[in-house]
């Protein structure tokens, strides 16, 4: 087991907030240049799940409160659809990082796509139930399958630059 | 009972996560409209970059069409030079007594910058023999002085080997036509007394049994007269441009 200390102090306080926006702007920004309505990446999820390594759990819920509610007011579902999955995956990553954190890349991908399934499941779970769309399983299936390999895709390519940008 | 670290946030922000979608789902707080003010401009510059690679694509296509219909409007201007010389030809044909058969022309052999001959894709296999009488559609062309089974040369004005009977109707004179060493046509034996003015058409005399009486061969481009010669200097310009003439028709007969 590896024992992490919080390193909040390291991590500016701005920085964290500048980052979580950045990224969550971007991803909007994909979201309306490529149209795609189902492969987009999420980059919120890859900031996350490092932010959640090194901080607090009480800081990392309110960092994914941010990122989810510019996600969802930016995208056609409702308010919540996102906040809430970032939310308590955060709180819980934070939170268990003592048991759980190995200081290798395939850890932050594996986590990353974890994250991923459960914030698609739960965007899927909650269009079907609010708009009365019935997604067809295995097109859900294979969306879900496809966000993962690009969620995990771009936290293979952010994580040096998180730890750069960081100072880890 | 000592709570997980970070608890009480993440139960706050759930808790004003499902305020904020209640109030927005019931249209009270209306957050998604109150931000439109970030979400158009974003999307009217996603628009507009869009716009920009369809309009790359579109200048390329328009490029490629404009290309085609360059090269079709030469096609074209080519057919109505030929048509033109073709409609001229068959103008000619119908005023000439005799029978006609067309070639085109395939090649020119030049010298000096002249041309003197004229090399066409008819021959003996299609009826046309030496000495018969060359016309385009604008006049005199030459004529033929030697055959292959499928292609003829022919002498054209301006070869020093090639002379033909002309008259000037207007002044009734007569006379023999033919090129010197530097390519200018020239009148023999038209009298001084004749009053010869520049721009009078020349057309062949038919005697000699060559040519066929009336061919139109040029105007009258220069008059000059020599107190010490009996006769006039008179040169011609020929009505056949020999470097764009494309069809020739042979008299066969």
């Amino acid at each position: 087991m590896y024992k992490v200390k919080y390193i909040t102090a390291r991590v500016g306080s701005y920085k964290k907030y500048l980052s979580i926006i950045f990224l969550a702007f971007i991803t909007v920004i994909i979201k309306y240049f490529f149209g795609i309505p189902t492969y987009r990446p999420n980059l919120v999820i890859p900031i996350l799940i490092y932010l959640s390594m090194i901080l607090k759990p009480k800081e990392i819920v309110w960092l994914a409160f941010i990122g989810g509610i510019i996600l969802d007011v930016f995208s056609d579902t409702y308010i919540g659809s996102y906040t809430i999955p970032l939310i308590l995956i955060s709180w819980i990553f934070s939170s268990i990082r003592d048991i759980i954190y190995r200081r290798v890349w395939y850890f932050y991908v594996i986590a990353t796509a974890v994250t991923s399934i459960i914030v698609s499941v739960c965007n899927k779970i909650i269009s079907s139930f609010f708009f009365q769309v019935k997604p067809v399983a295995a097109f859900a299936f294979q969306d879900i399958l496809i966000n993962i390999l690009i969620d995990s895709i771009f936290m293979l390519m952010l994580l040096q630059v998180f730890k750069a940008f960081f100072k880890e | 009972m000592r709570l997980p670290s970070g608890f009480i946030s993440l139960i706050t922000a759930v808790l004003i996560t499902l305020a904020i979608s209640v109030l927005d789902a019931f249209d009270i707080i209306r957050l998604k409209e109150s931000f439109m003010w970030v979400k158009k401009p974003i999307q009217k510059t996603v628009i507009f970059v869009k716009q920009i690679r369809e309009s790359k694509d579109e200048t390329l296509d328009a490029a490629i069409f404009q290309h085609h219909i360059i090269a079709n409007q030469k096609t074209t201007e080519i057919l109505e030079v030929e048509n033109r010389e073709l409609k001229q030809l068959l103008g000619i044909s119908l005023t000439l007594p005799c029978e006609l058969k067309t070639a085109v022309v395939i090649d020119r052999v030049f010298f000096e910058g002249r041309v003197m001959e004229l090399i066409i894709d008819k021959g003996s296999s299609n009826g046309i023999d030496k000495g018969l009488c060359a016309v385009s559609g604008y006049g005199l062309v030459g004529v033929v002085y030697d055959v292959s089974s499928t292609s003829s040369r022919i002498a054209v004005l301006g070869n020093p080997a090639f002379k033909v009977s002309v008259i000037l109707p207007k002044v009734g004179e007569a006379g023999i036509l033919e090129a010197d060493r530097e390519g200018n046509l020239n009148i023999k034996f038209v009298s001084t007394y004749a009053d010869v003015n520049i721009g009078d058409l020349v057309y062949t005399s038919g005697e000699g049994g060559i040519f066929p009486r009336g061919i139109l061969v040029g105007r009258i481009s220069d008059v000059e007269q020599v107190s010490t010669e009996p006769f006039l200097r008179c040169t011609v310009l020929p009505s056949t441009d020999m470097k764009k003439v494309g069809f020739v028709s042979v008299c066969i007969r």
